[in-house]
């Protein structure tokens, strides 16, 4: 009976991984066919060739995009960090009059789209002369509603009587927010600076927007010129790009997934 | 000298209702006070007042002689130790103790200096580099304690340090802080719920009851000369015996077949009618069949070895009283034995506002030590 269940269990779980996985392992597959081996609707290549990797540097400047995209994500993963945390101390450890009010709205920002305020933010940016910048593709994500939230959970469970000691001991604010809350809370930052650097790293429209010249773009948008510069794509070459770009993701989660799962239902109990 | 003074504290949350009515206060150098109460009486909020973690409503605190209602809580040249001890997770025991040490400008040598006689006078010096996750509840308390112990302040706080032990270390502890006070000569402010601890730590304490302040004394003054009965039913374990009677210059009617001669000899003033009598347990006594006050009937026993608690009614069921009688006694529910009020121990208390009217004993221990001869 218990074999049976688990027989049945783990086929489930296979069906659904080989639907989950198909895509990118197709992908994968496909970055190293030729044009004609694509059109034939091939499974596997016939043989382990590199040349659309070759290719993908010379079509477009994917080394400035990479290099972009991670300097941008980095900034970001940075700001949010800093601004989410130093949000959620003030929201947790110090007192002032309509705290929860404030942030509650702060929370309910939430709701908005990001789409609905893409146009306000391109116009700030392009009066700024932001565009084509790091500038202009970072700022406008330090801010973090949920990153607050989710940090403001676990500054939660810290004990009160910490800051309190510390008082006490005569250590001032910041030093308590530096040396006990941050190295405290360290599963809670990685979590969010994991989210916040994919979620970056993802991203399509803004950069899209604020940016125009290839010394600015960041890969996503280089994955979108593949795709297009000529009539018929060269899917070979396509996903060679793709493969490459999707990497930085997949590392990233394979290092952090235990503390991904932490982080994110942490202070979901209680 | 007067270390810290206390002058009609008051504190508020809303504005409206006082949850600490008027604390008058004062502290000796040197001195091992208490402040005893049941829980949600305000104990904490006192203590945290003083410490400079919560507002002062109303009155004022002063430190030698200086006025701290709005000093921050590091001017106020104090230590604390927590209920939940307070230690960072993240640093090991050393970094914990001396944690917050660089802000009063000591030098690092001075700081390991410190680190080193505190742990070894608490006995932690082979955990120094350990995280407090790894150390049990009894280690982490003399962490806590350490840390007070570096700041070398002269007045230490503690907020029911010991609540999170077992029942031996807390013994031990209890002994142990006690020592280290001693020896450093701090002064101590102490909370507890726990009325044991007070009885056996306090050079002083003070009993509060909802916000108010019951009695301020010696340990042993409060126990033999309770002020209310709140005090008298908080203090002793088991506690003392409170009970209604009517009392006339005759004699005291526990019940229609006990009426006790009157102790108070002519004293009518105190004699009103409504009265409730107050005895310790230890001051009821088995007696001889023909001197006995009252045959009564025991309900449990309880024996602990040294001595037996019996708890027996007189003629109301609802009324349960407790006897402590040294030795071991074997008595079954139901049973009905004899047994003598010592006159020399009993309290009246007024039945209005509980106040005590009338204590046989003038307050010296000299009762206790009579009981022991007997």
């Amino acid at each position: 009976m218990i074999l049976a269940k688990r027989i049945s269990l783990y086929t489930v779980l296979v069906i659904c991984a080989i639907i989950m996985m198909f895509p990118i392992f197709y992908a994968f597959s496909i970055s190293f066919m030729d044009g004609g081996e694509v059109m034939g609707g091939q499974l596997l290549p016939s043989s382990l060739s590199l040349d659309n990797y070759l290719e993908v540097f010379k079509k477009v400047p994917l080394l400035t995009y990479l290099l972009n995209s991670f300097v941008t994500s980095a900034i970001v993963m940075g700001g949010q960090l800093l601004v989410s945390s130093l949000a959620a101390f003030a929201f947790v450890f110090i007192k002032f009059k309509g705290r929860d009010f404030v942030f509650f709205l702060f929370i309910s920002t939430m709701m908005i789209p990001w789409e609905a305020t893409m146009v306000p933010n391109f116009m700030t940016i392009q009066s700024l002369g932001w565009t084509n910048s790091y500038l202009g593709l970072t700022i406008p994500f330090f801010a973090l509603a949920f990153g607050t939230f989710l940090l403001r959970q676990h500054f939660k469970t810290i004990p009160q009587e910490l800051y309190e000691a510390s008082q006490v001991a005569g250590i001032s604010r910041f030093r308590f927010f530096w040396n006990v809350i941050l190295p405290v809370s360290r599963s809670s930052l990685i979590t969010l600076g994991i989210y916040s650097f994919l979620t970056n790293w993802n991203m399509y429209l803004w950069p899209l927007l604020v940016t125009n010249t290839e010394s600015a773009r960041t890969v996503q948008i280089g994955l979108k010129q593949l795709q297009t510069q000529e009539i018929a794509s060269d899917w070979g070459i396509v996903m060679a790009g793709v493969v490459i770009v999707i990497l930085p993701t997949l590392l990233l989660l394979f290092a952090g997934q235990k503390k991904l799962q932490k982080g994110l239902t942490q202070g979901a109990i209680k | 000298m007067t270390h810290v003074e206390l002058a009609g504290l008051k504190k508020s949350y809303d504005g409206k209702k006082n949850v600490i009515e008027q604390v008058d206060l004062q502290l000796q150098q040197g001195e091992f006070f208490v402040l005893v109460g049941p829980s949600g009486c305000g104990k904490s909020t006192i203590l945290r007042m003083i410490a400079g973690l919560e507002p002062i409503t109303d009155g004022e605190l002063f430190v030698n002689g200086k006025r701290m209602n709005d000093a921050p809580p590091n001017k106020r040249d104090l230590s604390m130790v927590f209920q939940n001890y307070a230690l960072y997770p993240h640093l090991n025991v050393e970094q914990n103790i001396t944690f917050g040490l660089h802000t009063k400008k000591i030098s690092r040598e001075e700081q390991k200096r410190r680190c080193l006689e505190a742990a070894d006078m608490l006995g932690l010096a082979e955990y120094l580099k350990r995280k407090p996750r790894e150390l049990s509840g009894g280690q982490r308390q003399r962490v806590a304690l350490a840390r007070a112990i570096v700041t070398q302040a002269p007045l230490c706080l503690m907020d029911e340090p010991l609540s999170n032990l077992d029942a031996k270390l807390r013994t031990r502890m209890r002994s142990e802080i006690r020592q280290i006070q001693r020896k450093l000569g701090i002064t101590m402010i102490y909370v507890t719920h726990d009325q044991t601890e007070a009885m056996t730590m306090a050079d002083r304490m003070m009993i509060l009851h909802e916000g108010e302040a019951m009695q301020i004394g010696k340990p042993l003054d409060i126990y033999n000369q309770p002020a209310n009965t709140f005090v008298a039913s908080f203090i002793g374990s088991p506690a003392m015996n409170v009970m209604e009677a009517d009392v006339s210059p005759s004699g005291i009617v526990l019940s229609p077949h006990c009426t006790l001669p009157n102790p108070m000899k002519g004293n009518v003033k105190a004699a009103s009618k409504n009265v409730q009598i107050g005895i310790r347990p230890e001051h009821i006594l088995f007696s001889a069949p023909e001197q006995a006050d009252a045959v009564v009937e025991v309900v449990n026993t309880e024996v602990l070895g040294t001595e037996t608690l019996i708890t027996f009614i007189l003629d109301n069921a609802k009324e349960q009283w407790i006897a402590r009688w040294n030795g071991q006694w074997q008595f079954s529910v139901g049973d009905r034995i004899p047994i003598r009020f010592d006159l020399d121990a009993i309290h009246l208390f007024s039945k209005d506002n509980g106040r005590l009217l009338w204590a046989a004993n003038d307050g010296q221990p000299n009762q206790t030590a009579k009981e022991v001869l007997r």
